[in-house]
């Protein structure tokens, strides 16, 4: 009996990774009927796999094997359907695509593994080969974005809501960052698949794969400071607005929050607008923003702004104060300082939960 | 037509047109800023997937050091790979160094970066040491074109108190006033 590595990828739905372990059986009852004229004849042989615990049998796999005598070489294709088998294999450690193990099973039908021959000479000697213990690693890759939302989002941005959190999450775990993020770390020339050059959403994908197999691991830990110091770091010189619409996703204007503010008349923004162009005692002023009227006569801006446009400004800067958003806020807290964060687990609160006391940092006086 | 001088510390990296000009850091040339925009054009300081504010990746992927191994002008990379170019990989395991051995062409390094960027050099010539430096320079570049830095910094926040308008430092009774007032 001799042992090797045989290294399938079957539907792969998510890329996790697993370390498949088959035996072969290089003489076996069953081949005696096949005329030493066949090139190849067929071995049927068991599918294990173990994970740590206790082994599994998959049932057996069928192989053309070359009818060698001293059977040097083996080399075996694989047609026992896999595809109901709930796990993946890492195709020889790079990330590999469903469509590459496809292609490489139809077109070629024959996989050389290794040269199982001269493995058993070596275990007999009492050497070691290059053959890893068994274990399965099963994971979700999704774990990029469970890192991103559960874990770093809360402690880079406290205060905001669990709104503006999950639309952080989903704009760092989107498809094109995870491309982008995948390409310009020259992953496109590891990955393995079919189609050339590879898509985007393998690209991404293969990233997502990397997240993961790191996680495995490395633990969680190290996974948080690779993401961090990739995937946060595409928040910087990005304007959260951009991300996150604030007076689209809940009418920020009406919303209680802005009420409570408004009904303090100590720190009740002087909102005042007022353009009068053309006027010669009256500069006609222009205003960029925090600026609103409730006078009458009301002129548009210089610059083609409108009252409507000047209220939702005010309301979103507002709310940028309360939610620290703000450009004179601290930055992210990456590099060095990524690492001394103490991250939490808890979600940040949501836009319910805000209230003028959770506002601390409104100074009255 | 006002020229420019061609200053070193403009040039942060070289591109097949700046290839054709040997030694572009010793260049004594005067070259306008039209000619310089339409070759090389202008832009900020950036780095890819903002390399170096989370960890530093080297961005040099691989890199091809074609020579020839008898004639006279690739000599100083033939010295080159004997004696330093060793230890140029040992000091850069993520770098992966390939030589092409070409009868009779000059010898050149081709520079390849994650993002997908190509670079090349002419080594015609060129001694050992300045090889060396060659290397070490496409080893430390970010990949990008050439191009000419408008500023030599960068910041995502110009302003803690925001930019200036026209009522930054306007009387506050403004606030209060109504309109139209004499007096202001």
């Amino acid at each position: 009996m001799c042992t090797f590595w045989s290294r399938v990828l079957c539907r792969s739905v998510n890329y996790s990774i697993l370390l498949f372990h088959a035996h072969a059986y290089t003489n076996r009852a069953c081949d005696e009927h096949v005329s030493p004229l066949n090139p190849f004849r067929m071995v049927k042989i068991p599918m294990r796999a173990n994970d740590g615990t206790e082994e599994q049998n998959l049932g057996e796999a069928d192989f053309w094997q070359l009818n060698f005598h001293n059977d040097s070489v083996s080399c075996f294709t694989i047609n026992k359907e896999i595809n109901d088998i709930p796990w993946q294999i890492l195709f020889n450690g790079l990330p590999t695509d469903q469509s590459y193990v496809q292609f490489e099973s139809q077109v070629n039908q024959i996989v050389f593994v290794i040269n199982t021959m001269t493995a058993q000479n070596i275990e007999n000697e009492g050497g070691e080969t290059n053959i890893y213990p068994t274990s399965i690693i099963n994971f979700d890759f999704v774990h990029c974005s469970y890192v991103i939302s559960n874990v770093i989002v809360p402690n880079i941005k406290p205060r905001l809501p669990h709104k503006g959190s999950s639309a952080l999450v989903e704009y760092l775990s989107s498809d094109e960052l995870m491309f982008h993020i995948g390409f310009s770390l020259g992953l496109k020339d590891l990955i393995l698949t079919q189609e050339h050059p590879a898509s985007h959403e393998t690209v991404g994908r293969s990233f997502l794969a990397v997240v993961g197999a790191l996680n495995a691991s490395s633990g969680l830990n190290v996974t948080q400071q690779f993401i961090q110091d990739f995937v946060i770091t595409q928040l910087v010189g990005k304007n959260i607005t951009e991300i996150w619409q604030i007076s689209e996703k809940f009418g920020c204007r009406n919303s209680g929050l802005l009420e409570q503010i408004w009904t303090i008349p100590v720190i009740r923004p002087e909102l005042h607008l007022s353009a009068l162009p053309g006027h010669p005692a009256v500069a006609a002023q222009t205003i960029f923003d925090l600026m609103y009227s409730c006078y009458k006569s009301v002129f548009p801006l210089r610059f083609g702004e409108t009252v409507s446009t000047a209220t939702d400004q005010a309301a979103h800067n507002v709310l940028n104060t309360l939610f620290h958003t703000t450009d004179s806020k601290e930055p992210l807290p990456l590099g060095k300082k990524g690492k001394e964060l103490t991250l939490r687990r808890d979600d940040n609160m949501t836009i319910k939960d805000w209230s003028l006391e959770n506002a601390n940092n409104i100074i009255q006086c | 037509m006002q020229k420019f001088k061609f200053f070193p510390f403009l040039i942060h990296s070289t591109t097949a047109a700046a290839g054709r000009l040997q030694h572009i850091s010793q260049c004594k040339q005067i070259m306008t800023s039209k000619t310089w925009n339409l070759f090389w054009g202008s832009s900020f300081v950036r780095a890819p997937l903002q390399n170096g504010i989370g960890r530093y990746v080297p961005q040099l992927q691989r890199i091809t050091l074609k020579f020839c191994k008898s004639t006279g002008s690739s000599q100083g990379a033939r010295e080159y790979i004997e004696k330093e170019l060793i230890h140029f990989a040992r000091a850069n395991p993520g770098v992966v160094v390939y030589l092409k051995p070409r009868r009779h062409k000059q010898p050149q390094i081709v520079a390849e970066y994650l993002h997908g960027e190509k670079d090349h050099r002419l080594l015609k010539n060129m001694k050992s040491e300045e090889i060396a430096g060659w290397m070490s320079y496409m080893n430390t570049k970010s990949g990008y074109p050439t191009t000419r830095l408008r500023k030599y910094q960068h910041t995502d926040h110009p302003s803690i108190q925001g930019p200036w308008n026209q009522t930054t430092h306007r009387d506050p009774r403004l606030n209060v006033t109504e309109f139209p007032c004499v007096s202001l």
